[in-house]
């Protein structure tokens, strides 16, 4: 059984400030569920956990494609944050950087996809 | 700043604490309970502990006329960051330079609260003494820039709502017949490495 769909991004590490560019895959467009898509919606943001409460900084979240999905490939952008956080894996504070793609289907769980990339200092 | 602003909750509750302990022992002293005046005089004893830190600096600070301690600039990673350290005695001192210190703390810090409850997690993720050059003779107002070396491998700095990396910068200067003079500055570490 093939994917529904998926995130793609051409590389794996960014820096603040860049500006992210990646595609939402859709690989068999016959699948029905996609012709019921109400909405594309991709998040790019930082997940801030470990043992405090846990909060996010949202880099970009939006609709990036209205409507039934009918095309194999569907692009989004964004700007990351000038000042971070950069990707941070200590004791007690961890900083995940994901883009996250959810499939708003009307009467569906909507399908979600995420997929992780590390934001490193410029220049590293 | 954070430093001042920890001085003043200390004063705070270590007045508040002074102000609980003397009711205390003055309604136990009315009742001629001697247990209960043990009990107000341990309180009192807590909140001189409380306000040791407080009292401790503004004597160390009456000894000078200006005391200042200032990172100049945002850092980049294994760059390095000037600071602006003045110091103008009141009249003249003596001081250990041995014993003064510069350091360099890098810190991160998870706040959780859930109902009542509450804790901060606190870890150190680096901390190095740096080379300070004080003289052992302070008699006139001693102006010295400071290149601090920023390590290149700690994390930029990042404030959220709950979760905090920093770094900071603190300085004790150990003065003969006073109490030492301590100071805290914060580095604002840039997510940049330096070319």
């Amino acid at each position: 059984m093939s994917e529904l769909f998926g995130v793609w991004l051409p590389r794996e590490r960014y820096a603040p400030g860049e500006r992210l560019e990646g595609k939402v895959l859709f690989p068999d467009l016959s699948d029905e569920k996609l012709a019921k898509v109400k909405a594309l919606t991709v998040t790019v943001h930082a997940l801030v956990h470990g043992s405090g409460d846990s909060e996010q900084v949202v880099a970009f979240s939006g609709v990036v494609h209205p409507g039934p999905i009918d095309r194999p490939e569907v692009p989004f952008g964004c700007e990351l944050p000038a000042r971070g956080p950069v990707s941070h894996q200590g004791r007690y504070v961890k900083i995940d950087w994901e883009v996250v793609a959810e499939l708003d289907i009307p009467w569906a769980i909507d399908p979600k996809r995420t997929l992780p990339f590390t934001l490193v200092p410029r220049g590293a | 700043m954070a430093r001042r602003g920890n001085l003043v909750a200390q004063s705070v509750v270590g007045g508040l604490f002074i102000l609980g302990a003397l009711c205390f022992l003055s309604l136990a002293w009315t009742a001629g309970n001697w247990g209960m005046v043990l009990g107000a005089l341990l309180l009192g004893g807590f909140a001189a502990l409380i306000l040791y830190g407080p009292v401790s600096q503004t004597v160390a600070g009456s000894a000078f006329r200006a005391v200042h301690f200032e990172v100049l600039s945002p850092a980049k990673l294994g760059g390095t960051v000037e600071v602006m350290v003045v110091l103008d005695p009141a009249r003249p001192l003596t001081l250990r330079p041995a014993e003064c210190t510069l350091t360099l703390n890098t810190t991160e810090r998870a706040h959780y609260s859930a109902g009542t409850q509450s804790r901060t997690y606190r870890e150190s993720l680096w901390a190095e003494r740096l080379a300070l050059t004080l003289p052992a003779q302070l008699t006139q107002r001693l102006e010295q820039r400071i290149a601090v070396q920023i390590p290149r491998d700690i994390p930029p700095s990042w404030s959220g709502r709950s979760n905090w990396l920093t770094t900071t910068l603190s300085l004790r200067v150990d003065i003969d017949g006073w109490p030492d003079l301590q100071r805290e500055a914060t580095v604002q570490v840039l997510p940049e490495v330096a070319s």
